[in-house]
């Protein structure tokens, strides 16, 4: 059901505190051999996307606001999704992120003895790959699971807890 | 000339209703609640069992072929007209009919209409099926704001008490004890008194009617699901599971269009078979039968306890050889009593009074499958009123129809062309082929989103101008019906007026609609046609129906703002909070909560809709557990889903 903003963001920080957290740690702890650090990539590759979701949804919220219903298809939400997640890919490859951990290996560039970062490991399939287990759990969550174990939910506009009951 | 006043009694001489005859014509006497002026409800009463005309301020009877026969004092009568004279019983199946030279109502309309425009014709079927009610019951004892129990009980009537009773047993009575179910009440503390054995009974008249016969789809989206609560699995999901599950791979059609609706693909809406399906299934789960007693509300007060007591009427057949008068005590009372009448406007109304039997002019909720037999057998032209789903549906079934009989010209007249649709906030609603367009009655963001928050916050002022900006006539987009339009406006079949109605009459066996088109010229046009069907609407007016004008009467609660004019007009709506209760009526730990289109222009716009029923069920229930009524527990996410799990397997609550 159309969600207000408030709900948005709600629902948004839930799915990946739900689902998003958990992927991400398993596919971390895997890549470094199931030994403690987990790999930074895949962790800083979800916090950014959810990062970039944060801010998105008002701009997406306002764009609603065009439209008679303040609502788009499912299938909107997920083409912007994916764009989410291609635009955060591409921002690591590109070296755009500089907090991302590889650039605390940076390493010397001979040529012109300045330092650079290195390009993060993370491959496109396996950030696709990252992006999906998130992603196709999350719009299961959003069409079919919240609401059999939150009532009100949908009602409130993907806002969690119960109405306000006042006498 | 006077109006006069029948009588109807049962066999021990006890009045059980009045018909007022005000108008010259005929009266029809029968079963039928929806198609007689005369509803006697009862085995022993034919579909149409007989006839009165009111002639010169004399009566005339007839029999209509009738199974049982009427009798006219002693006489049997055949197919002539007799005169019926004051004093004389008339015998219909159990019934006597009788009115004496004084029996001239003395009392004002029945129904008050708060406008010009419109007024109600009280008619059976949509409004209530009037042997039970005018009658003496409960009388004096009810004369007052707060009955005392001790006479309750000491009436003899008491038929039993419970924690929770819902009055109406439609879709709205069903969709509250579902939660109250879900919420942990036993069965044995719900009672639910209607008039149909199953919840959706009168959702599929009014659906059949307006041509959405069972095969074809509904104006309700995938999660609004009166049958379960969560809204999963929808009924797209459903729909799909069965097909695949058939071999059919294209069920999956059904979800994608979930995925793609509004704008990549048309809104999925359920088959009206899946939903009454569904349903059952639930009624069975929840044990809705069990629940039910057979009744018509009469009236409600306040007890000296802190409870309510309903007065109701049971059917003749349940009452063996007592009164059909009973009582109920319940600390907790919703109302869900639905539409309470179907209004015309006025012009189709003095039409209908005029001539009275014709069956030229009818409403598209009542029965009018005859007009299509009619049309398919000998053709004709028809004036379609009104740009709603329901004409859109009209239409539909008129295309239909000329496929088996090319002769069927169809004339559709609206007020006026829609240049632009509404506005509201940066958005505005979509207009082609002179409609309105949206999904849903109400833009989405009403059923969960902004709009409901918006709404529910606002002063009754504010509310009435939102409920403005966003209601209104409008229709689904949907591509075969615009096909059809398209179609009968190249081949010439269909075509559009734009005017306000004069005036109707009959005309050499036609019925000429006089009309005043739009625009600076003011002409005026005959529409010629054999059939009119208006499509322009039923129209909720609380006070139409009797039980619920008794408790406005009795105990005065805040009424909402009407919004809107014509056709377009919403009427207000009793008064209730943000949890449904319908505050004035709070008797110490009592309450009273109200569903459905009797809370219209209040803190929720879909309120007549399923979701809204659901919407309204929802937050009562929660509003009861807060204050810890009894049998509910609260509904925290584990239980919530441990019902859903027993709702998936089948099992009781
Ligand atoms: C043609 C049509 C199509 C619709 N399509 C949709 C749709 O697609 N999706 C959607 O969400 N909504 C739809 N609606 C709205 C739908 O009607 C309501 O959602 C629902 O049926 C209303 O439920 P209710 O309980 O308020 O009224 P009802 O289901 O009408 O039930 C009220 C019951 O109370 C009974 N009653 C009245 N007075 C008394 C009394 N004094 N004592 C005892 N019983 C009494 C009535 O006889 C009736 O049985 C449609 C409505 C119509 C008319």
């Amino acid at each position: 059901m159309t969600p207000t903003l408030f709900g948005r963001l709600q629902t948004r920080l839930a799915l990946y505190l739900l689902i998003g957290l958990p992927v991400t740690l398993a596919i971390a702890f895997r890549a470094s051999g199931w030994s403690w650090p987990p790999a930074a990539e895949p962790c800083w590759f979800i916090a950014t996307l959810f990062a970039l979701g944060l801010v998105l949804e008002p701009v997406y919220f306002q764009m609603q606001r065009f439209r008679w219903d303040q609502d788009w298809p499912f299938a909107f939400f997920a083409f912007f999704s994916v764009m989410e997640f291609l635009a955060v890919y591409a921002a690591m490859r590109l070296d755009w992120l500089p907090y991302l951990p590889a650039c605390l290996q940076s390493r010397l560039d001979p040529a012109r003895q300045v330092p650079v970062c290195q390009v993060p490991s993370l491959t496109l399939a396996e950030a696709a790959a990252h992006f999906g287990l998130v992603f196709v759990p999350m719009l299961i969550a959003l069409l079919a699971g919240l609401q059999i174990f939150m009532v009100r939910w949908r009602y409130r506009g993907g806002q969690f807890g119960r109405f306000p009951v006042i006498d | 000339m006077m109006p006069i006043e029948i009588q109807v009694r049962d066999a021990g001489g006890r009045t059980l209703a009045r018909f007022r005859l005000a108008d010259e014509g005929e009266y029809q006497i029968g079963r039928e609640q929806a198609k007689v002026e005369i509803p006697l409800v009862d085995g022993s009463v034919s579909r149409r069992h007989a006839a009165v005309r009111l002639s010169g301020g004399r009566l005339f009877v007839t029999d209509s072929g009738s199974t049982n026969g009427t009798r006219l004092g002693e006489t049997p009568l055949g197919k002539h007209w007799y005169e019926w004279l004051a004093g004389v019983p008339l015998v219909v199946g159990i019934f006597t009919l009788v009115y004496e030279p004084g029996d001239f109502a003395e009392e004002a309309p029945a129904v008050e209409t708060d406008d010009e425009r419109t007024a109600p014709v009280p008619r059976a079927g949509t409004a209530d099926p009037v042997p039970w009610l005018e009658s003496e019951f409960p009388g004096r004892l009810f004369a007052r704001d707060t009955v005392p129990v001790a006479e309750i009980v000491a009436s003899g009537k008491l038929a039993g008490e419970t924690d929770y009773l819902a009055v109406g047993g439609g879709i709205g009575s069903f969709v509250w004890v579902d939660h109250l179910r879900i919420w942990g009440v036993p069965q044995d503390r719900i009672r639910v008194i209607g008039v149909t054995a199953s919840c959706y009974e009168k959702w599929k008249e009014y659906c059949e009617n307006s041509q959405i016969p069972g095969r074809e789809r509904i104006r309700s989206n995938s999660i609004s699901t009166p049958d379960n609560l969560w809204g999963f699995p929808g009924y797209a999901l459903r729909e799909t599971w069965r097909e695949v599950k058939g071999g059919d791979i294209r069920g999956f059609r059904h979800i994608l269009k979930v995925f793609g609706e509004p704008t990549l693909a048309e809104t999925y809406t359920p088959r009206a078979d899946d939903v009454y399906a569904a349903l059952d299934r639930e009624e069975l789960r929840i044990g809705w039968r069990q629940m039910l007693t057979f009744g018509r509300a009469i009236a409600l007060r306040k007890t000296d306890d802190g409870r309510y007591v309903l007065a109701y009427k049971i059917p003749a057949d349940q009452a063996g050889d007592s009164d059909r008068d009973r009582y109920f005590l319940a600390r907790v009372v919703q109302l869900a009593t639905g539409y309470p009448t179907t209004r015309y406007l006025d012009d189709l109304q003095s039409f209908k009074r005029q001539n009275r039997g014709s069956n030229r002019v009818v409403n598209a909720y009542e029965e009018h499958e005859g007009i299509y037999r009619a049309l398919a057998e000998r053709g004709g032209t028809v004036v379609v009123r009104g740009r709603g789903i329901v004409a859109s549906r009209v239409l539909q079934r008129l295309h239909e129809t000329r496929q088996r009989n090319k002769q069927i010209g169809v004339l559709h007249l609206m007020r006026g062309p829609v240049e632009a649709g509404a506005a509201f906030d940066l958005a505005r609603r979509a207009v082609g082929y002179d409609v309105e367009m949206q999904p849903f009655n109400w833009p989405k963001a009403c059923w969960g989103g902004e709009y409901r928050r918006l709404l529910e916050a606002a002063a009754p002022e504010k509310r009435v101008e939102l409920l403005s900006a966003w209601g209104g006539t409008t229709t689904a987009e949907r591509a075969d019906w615009m096909a059809i339009l398209s179609a009968g406006k190249r081949e010439g079949w269909y075509r559009i007026y734009f005017g306000e109605v004069k005036k109707m009459r009959l005309k050499n066996d036609k019925v000429v609609t006089e009309i005043v088109a739009k625009g600076p010229f003011s002409e005026t046009l005959d529409l010629v046609a054999d059939y009119v069907i208006d499509c322009t609407g039923l129209i909720a007016d609380v006070t139409s129906s009797p039980f619920l004008k008794d408790l406005l009467a009795r105990y005065n609660p805040p009424r909402n703002k009407a919004t809107g004019s014509g056709p377009d007009q919403r009427l207000a709506g009793i008064a209730v909070t943000n949890q449904f209760e319908i505050a004035a009526l709070r008797n110490g730990p009592g309450r009273v909560y109200a569903a459905g289109v009797v809370t219209q222009n209040g803190p929720y716009a879909a309120v007549d809709s399923f979701l809204g029923l659901q919407y309204a069920a929802l937050r009562s229930t929660d509003h009861l557990a807060a204050a810890r009524a009894p049998g509910l527990r609260r509904m925290g996410p584990l239980r919530s889903f441990v019902q859903w799990l027993k709702w998936t397997a089948g099992a009781k609550p």
